[in-house]
């Protein structure tokens, strides 16, 4: 298996974990971050090179870009929101934000939103730990933003190449995420439990 | 070639001989005005695929597996087609069910529900908004690399099979119940009784509904109740199509925050909850109708013959017209069936815009060297002319009586 795939695997791996542990208290971040991770599992046979699942993989990258992202921003912004507390109204969100994102980015070539997409959401993650004042969200958000600003301006830490950097920068991002939740998560048990 | 051409007669044989034999077995299945609504409904939902909707459901669909296709499947493989027909009918039932869920989506549904009587003609009274963003739900199928001709033949011999279940002649099917959609457990889908409520979202194959939990299995001990919860109450067939979408809005600016204006469109028709289904009270229940005086429905539906004629010969020709000719043909179209809509409400005002609608029409029919590319014979224009003409001054006529006046 060669870096992009093993870089990949990782980042599919930590995405469907996440979710799986997610997908009960936290719905609309699961949604979100089950389309990355399917993304990535594609792009680990992709890289493998079987050529059949590389349209698959750019499809399900796109989806994940414009629906993915932003749905795991909004629910992270907005915790009380339908589309942050239900799985069907997460779900919704993906397949009609995916579909329009796949029209525009990937049929009628606005590129642009594809980058544009993701960086909101970043930038709205970011503002969204700062406000929640917890270390680990602040962390996280960082780690995303740092990510794709590396994309964009072509920074690269050896001994990764571009694409095992993005691979793998998110996955920490992914794991930074799920540990602000569990320590969210603890803190309302105890909250709870002393109200009680 | 253009299978609505053969299609279209076969619905319209077959609605007469349903409504035959329905009489016959004494039967009130159908009511004029309604099933001429549903046939309008249907005209609109033919003249609006000429144009961008159903293009734009097209090119998306083409495009889509040009660039992101795992393969190309082979066409001349049996496997492909039945795959592909049983994968389409998959995703149709998701569409479908979204189509029930999520408030813009019903939005261009909805007039499909409107009935509130269940016979043939129901199964035409499609919408004309229903392409907007039904796309996305196949997007998998150009990903998987189901090529456009089989993609667009499985979804015409899907969306055909459902023509047939939209009755209440034809009782349970024994086996078929089971794995198939059949015009028992699809009266279900249509009926506003609570148990009908959000079930039965299959095309062709009901198995989907029984493997994600939405199957309801048709009563015998109450009488379906067809049509939706907040009845539509209106033959206009633009209005029908817009209903939905006026309510969306009118809800929409009056929801606070541009979170909740979004969120009026993507939420459920009911709106967020978990409570069950109201209870429907059928013992209240009464069917919309205008008391439309018999002779103005007699005119209605002789009206609508000329107007079927066209409107073949509008779909056989629309790809050789340019697109300012196709507008007006349209145009013509639309100002038929919101006529006809206006003149079943009864009232004068219609059987106003009705006159001036057959007069503008007979005469550019007789005095244009040629309609749209057909060069009518001398008798043919005459005879078009003569009827048009005659039916403004029988309008002409029916407005100085009151409604009351004619006999029932």
């Amino acid at each position: 298996m060669n870096g992009d795939a093993l870089s990949d695997l990782l980042l599919a791996a930590i995405a469907l974990i996440v979710a799986w542990r997610l997908v009960n208290t936290h719905p609309g971040v699961a949604v979100g971050i089950m389309l990355v991770g399917f993304a990535a599992l594609l792009g680990v046979m992709d890289y493998l090179g079987i050529v059949q699942t590389r349209g698959p993989h750019h499809f399900a990258s796109m989806v994940a870009a414009c629906a993915g992202l932003p749905l795991i921003a909004i629910s992270i912004g907005w915790p009380h929101d339908a589309i942050a507390r239900r799985i069907g109204a997460a779900a919704r969100f993906a397949v009609l934000a995916g579909g329009i994102g796949v029209l525009l980015v990937g049929v009628l070539g606005v590129s642009p939103l594809g980058q544009v997409l993701p960086a909101l959401s970043a930038l709205m993650l970011v503002f969204s730990a700062v406000r929640s004042r917890r270390t680990a969200a602040i962390c996280a958000s960082a780690v995303l933003v740092c990510t794709f600003v590396a994309s964009a301006v072509g920074w690269i830490v050896s001994p990764f190449n571009a694409v095992q950097q993005l691979h793998v920068l998110m996955a920490v991002w992914l794991v930074l995420m799920a540990i602000d939740h569990a320590s969210l998560a603890c803190q309302l048990t105890v909250f709870h439990g002393d109200s009680t | 070639m253009k299978p609505m051409l053969f299609a279209m007669p076969f619905f319209l044989l077959t609605i007469l001989l349903e409504a035959w034999i329905a009489r016959r077995k004494g039967k009130k299945i159908y009511d004029i005005p309604d099933a001429i609504t549903s046939l309008q409904l249907g005209i609109l939902n033919q003249v609006s695929g000429l144009f961008l909707l159903k293009l734009l459901w097209v090119g998306i669909y083409v495009a889509a597996y040009e660039k992101f296709r795992a393969t190309a499947l082979p066409i001349d493989s049996a496997w492909v087609w039945i795959g592909a027909l049983i994968a389409y009918d998959f995703c149709a039932y998701w569409a479908h069910r979204m189509d029930l869920e999520v408030n813009i989506l019903w939005a261009t549904h909805v007039v499909h529900h409107t009935s509130e009587y269940y016979n043939l003609s129901t199964a035409l009274r499609q919408s004309s908004t229903g392409a907007f963003l039904h796309w996305i739900f196949y997007l998998p199928l150009a990903v998987a690399g189901v090529p456009p001709v089989v993609f667009f033949t499985v979804s015409l011999v899907d969306l055909l099979y459902q023509y047939w279940v939209h009755t209440e002649l034809i009782g349970r099917l024994g086996w078929m119940e089971r794995v198939f959609v059949t015009p028992s457990n699809h009266r279900v889908h249509h009926g506003q009784n609570a148990y009908c409520i959000d079930k039965n979202y299959g095309g062709v194959l009901i198995v989907w509904d029984r493997l994600f939990g939405t199957f309801a299995e048709e009563r015998r001990d109450g009488k379906i109740i067809y049509g939706i919860r907040k009845p539509l109450r209106s033959y206009n067939p633009l209005w029908g199509n817009l209903h939905t979408f006026a309510d969306l809005w009118a809800e929409s600016m009056a929801a606070r925050g541009w979170r909740a204006k979004i969120g009026v469109w993507m939420a459920p028709p009911g709106g967020w909850t978990d409570k069950p289904v109201a209870e429907f009270d059928s013992a209240a229940f009464t069917r919309y109708t205008e008391h439309t005086p018999t002779a103005l429905r007699r005119y209605v539906a002789s009206q609508y013959a000329i107007l079927f004629a066209a409107v073949m010969h509008l779909v056989a020709v629309a790809a050789t017209l340019t697109l300012l000719d196709k507008s007006l043909y349209a145009l013509a179209v639309l100002a038929t069936v919101q006529s006809l809509g206006a003149l079943l409400a009864g009232g004068v005002f219609g059987r106003r815009v009705e006159q001036v609608r057959v007069i503008v029409l007979g005469i550019a029919f007789a005095l244009a060297p040629d309609w749209f590319g057909y060069a009518a014979p001398i008798v043919v224009k005459g005879s078009v002319l003569v009827i048009l003409l005659g039916s403004a001054a029988w309008l002409q006529a029916a407005c100085r009586r009151k409604v009351s006046d004619f006999p029932a």
